[in-house]
């Protein structure tokens, strides 16, 4: 008796030795824990007066032990049960001991839970433990099962999920027709993936829909039971968009890039081309000896030659725009209005006056040479273009501080800007009259507000004046 | 006989190596220089029987220019044509720096087109101008011949 005592208290789950005639003989720790009493307790009574509906197939009525002993050994039985308090047991009958013994007993492991069976402990424990999704259906669609990630999936806690009727995870639109693709289903039961080329989605407890992937395989076909594999799909797609994002802005750059090398290419050619023609007109005027047309020419192509060098150095501030970031610090815009305003005057157009409307609380924090750049080229664009036809000359700039961001607008009471050439004035290169400089300023402000995170607009009405209103993105707490 | 022609360019220089080399050349009359494509569109396509030179009038247009580009000037030309505004007999050629297959695609599209020259003008480019004038019309060319 002792081996068997041994084995029985070695078992790795609550059994019980029961005899022939249906008495308890031993009782393991696990078996009395579960049945809630002592081992001496529920050793000696019979199995039946502490498991409730045992039956075993053939003959419902029949008394356990009787049962048992009609049980040829080597077979394993398994049943639903209940203890006496109501809870649910599965009970394992294996085969009769050792051979030779002389009387007959039955090992019956005992485990928690309603069937099927003692491993649906470890099915769940195992479904738990994957990343994917899992739930099982069965014939009308009812959900039976479902792994926790499909409670947190779906965001339902696990019992309303049980006997929901898959179709309502399903979006609105397919709603109707689930019904008969799950009828078409289990008429197939072959094995099923959906979502990974084709968009699928789910909805939420909470009416969002999920991107999702799933995998339908038919487990058990007598009863078109259905389990289904989703994967989340939602980090997924978030990733596929951005990367489709920064492809398009990838492109996006390349034909900026592409049309900048474009424009540079042939305005950096097109002086060459001047200063060529020039200096072939100036050989034929040293062998006819016309000294003071061969010196207006040379001098021409001087010039020419040092305002192009000027321009390839705008070409490259332009170019190396838009790259790294340079510290901010702290300063007074007013102030540096003010200096711009005082050394853009000292070049010209006196009658010119700056009115202001500052009111974005002066001191910001901000990258000081870009912003010096960008209030210069307005200004001074704003100079160049006054109209002689009016009495005053009037340039207005004007700032406020609302959501966190910089807005400011420059105006004038200028010429004004044709709608046709509106369009273009922010493009390289643009010229539209001969006060035009290299047609680079304005790019290089709208790439510099751009880099900051801001946008620039402009509002022009030929003869009237001409507004550029731009915002810069303040940062937080800041004063 | 000489070609009338019209430089029409924002740049002065190239206007001025352009004008020194038709004049060189010898057959070509004095030539008319307009600042940009909006400025010959305003002073010789306004008005009826504004600008009709007593031949046919090469037109060298620059393309990059500011306001109406090139392009813009010739296709505004062409419809100011139609209208009886702008000189009838005309030989444009596009007068450029520009060596961009873009550009000369754009250049054939025009029917009023029959050249592109590129800058600078040198003396062979005069003489070509000269040919193609001819080519074009060849009555006008040989009768003072």
């Amino acid at each position: 008796m002792s081996t068997i005592l041994l084995s029985i208290d070695h078992f790795p789950a609550p059994a019980l030795l029961v005899s022939e005639s249906g008495v308890i003989t031993e009782c393991n720790l696990m078996a009395a824990e579960l049945l809630k009493a002592p081992r001496s307790e529920v050793e000696g009574k019979p199995l039946d007066s502490l498991l409730v509906d045992l039956w075993f197939g053939r003959q419902n009525s029949t008394p356990v032990h009787a049962l048992l002993s009609a049980t040829p050994p080597e077979t394993l039985l398994k049943q639903s049960s209940k203890t006496m308090d109501g809870r649910d047991v599965t009970v394992s009958i294996s085969a009769g001991p050792s051979e030779g013994r002389t009387s007959v007993s039955y090992c019956i492991a005992l485990s928690q839970g309603e069937a099927p069976g003692s491993s649906s402990q470890n099915f769940r424990d195992i479904v738990d433990a994957s990343a994917s999704a899992i739930i099982m259906c069965d014939a009308t669609g009812a959900i039976r099962f479902a792994s926790r990630a499909a409670g947190g999936l779906f965001g339902y806690d696990l019992d309303s999920l049980i006997g929901m009727c898959v179709d309502q995870l399903v979006p609105g639109k397919l709603k109707r027709h689930h019904k008969d693709y799950r009828i078409e289903f289990s008429k197939a039961m072959k094995p099923r993936a959906m979502g990974r080329k084709s968009k699928v989605t789910a909805v939420h407890k909470e009416g969002h829909e999920i991107p999702i992937e799933i995998v339908l395989t038919p487990v058990n076909e007598a009863d078109a039971e259905i389990m289904c594999t989703i994967v989340d799909l939602t980090e997924h797609v978030a990733t596929r968009t951005e990367i489709s994002q920064k492809a398009k802005e990838l492109e996006q750059l390349n034909a900026e890039l592409s049309a900048f090398a474009n424009s540079a290419s042939h305005d950096l050619k097109a002086p060459l081309c001047s200063i060529e023609g020039l200096l072939s007109l100036c050989l034929e005027d040293l062998e006819a000896g016309d000294a003071d047309e061969l010196k207006k020419n040379l001098e021409e192509a001087l010039l020419i030659s040092r305002s192009n060098a000027s321009k390839v150095e705008k070409i490259i501030e332009l170019a190396q725009a838009g790259q790294a970031k340079l510290h901010k610090e702290r300063f007074s815009l007013r102030a540096d209005i003010v200096e711009i305003w005082r050394s853009l005057r000292s070049v010209g157009s006196a009658g010119a006056v700056l009115e202001f409307d500052l009111r974005h609380g002066d001191i910001v924090n901000l990258e000081r040479a870009a912003m010096n750049m960008i209030l210069a080229n307005l200004l001074s664009n704003a100079l160049r273009y006054g109209d002689p036809e009016k009495p005053s000359h009037v340039i207005r700039i004007s700032s406020r501080r609302e959501n966190n961001q910089l807005q400011m607008v420059v105006g004038d009471n200028g010429r004004g800007i044709s709608g046709g050439n509106l369009q273009r004035v922010f493009t390289y290169f643009s010229r539209f009259d001969e006060l035009s400089n290299e047609g680079v300023g304005l790019a290089l402000v709208r790439k510099q507000i751009e880099r900051l995170g801001g946008a620039i607009s402009v509002h022009s009405v030929e003869g009237q004046g001409t507004e550029f209103s731009f915002l810069i993105p303040l940062e937080e707490r800041e004063e | 006989m000489k070609i009338p022609v019209m430089v029409i360019d924002d740049e002065t220089v190239d206007r001025y190596t352009a004008k020194r080399r038709l004049d060189k050349h010898g057959g070509f009359e004095e030539v008319v220089e307009v600042c940009s494509g909006d400025q010959f569109l305003e002073r010789h396509c306004t008005e009826k029987n504004g600008l009709q030179p007593h031949r046919p009038l090469l037109i060298l247009i620059d393309i990059n220019m500011p306001g109406r580009n090139g392009f813009e000037t010739i296709a505004e030309l062409e419809k100011r044509q139609k209208l009886g505004i702008a000189p009838q007999a005309v030989v444009v050629m596009m007068f450029t720096s520009s060596g961009n297959p873009k550009d000369k695609a754009a250049a054939a599209s025009f029917s009023l087109v029959r050249g592109y020259i590129e800058k600078p003008l040198d003396a062979a480019g005069a003489e070509e101008l000269y040919q193609i004038y001819r080519a074009a019309f060849p009555n006008i060319v040989d009768e003072t011949a």
